[in-house]
């Protein structure tokens, strides 16, 4: 049984004030799963990262719009969906390897790694010249009187 | 985000106070330089144990800080750094680069206050 009970999407310029709004609204849409602290933390913390690489690396010269997308399924699962139109990416493998950036001194690379050890599933789709899509799922487990 | 120092005995304690983003990361660099400049003499904490959210621009910040005070030849420290902060630090790996403390070292003299106050 996997049947989507709810979603929500929201779309925002790529200004880094906009990093709180996109993982704050997000965070509060995922609380009708009943997450923990922890986890509600997790999807942020990803969340802030799928963000930040639309702003830093995707419209890294100009500003455009970001698409934040969310869909909560009766398993407990979350699935995020953050779009660009930005410039893309050319070789997704060597941008998911640890500490690879084509940012500048502020960036560590770990935005990725992040994501991936923060969420159960990764999915990174880009064209360059198109944009990127990153999809991210995770599983909230389930407590004692709840779904 | 909030920035503010204070000077301990062991050294200055710098302290940042909510989240920790890409959009907070530049004026926390900035804070943490105009500081060193300060007290080039100094030893560095950086304490964290304020943060409500941290994401891996963090990390670029703490390893900027050490670049930067290890450079003047001093000693660099992170204390009170919160779980899922120290997940991210943990998962980049740079707590083999970094001293993470959970607390300012006592020093002698705070140990008699202690007493003291007792």
């Amino acid at each position: 049984m996997h049947s989507e009970i709810n979603q929500m999407s929201i779309k925002f310029l790529s200004r880094s004030s906009n990093e709180a709004f996109a993982r704050q609204a997000v965070a509060a849409f995922a609380a009708q799963l009943d997450p923990t602290i922890e986890e509600i933390n997790d999807i942020k913390t990803a969340v802030s990262e799928a963000v930040t690489n639309c702003i830093v690396h995707a419209y890294r010269e100009t500003t455009g719009y970001i698409t934040v997308s969310a869909k909560l399924f009766d398993d407990g699962e979350i699935r995020i969906v953050v779009r660009d139109k930005g410039c893309g990416i050319a070789d997704i493998q060597q941008a998911r390897q640890p500490m690879f950036t084509t940012g500048d001194a502020g960036r560590s690379g770990m935005g990725f790694t992040i994501m991936e050890s923060f969420m159960d599933r990764l999915r990174v789709r880009s064209r360059e010249g198109i944009g990127t899509q990153v999809t991210m799922t995770k599983r909230i487990a389930a407590r004692f009187g709840t779904r | 985000m909030k920035c503010s120092h204070k000077r301990e005995r062991c050294g200055i304690v710098i302290r940042f106070h909510g989240e920790l983003g890409h959009h907070e990361a530049a004026q926390c660099v900035e804070y943490l330089e105009k500081t060193m400049t300060l007290y080039p003499t100094e030893p560095i904490f950086l304490d964290l144990s304020g943060l409500t959210f941290m994401d891996s621009s963090g990390i670029a910040v703490v390893l900027g800080a050490q670049r930067n005070v290890l450079g003047a030849g001093q000693s660099f420290c992170v204390i009170g750094t919160p779980p899922t902060a120290m997940r991210i630090f943990q998962a980049s790996g740079i707590c083999r680069r970094v001293t993470f403390l959970p607390a300012l070292p006592q020093t002698e003299g705070e140990e008699d206050d202690l007493c003291t106050a007792k």
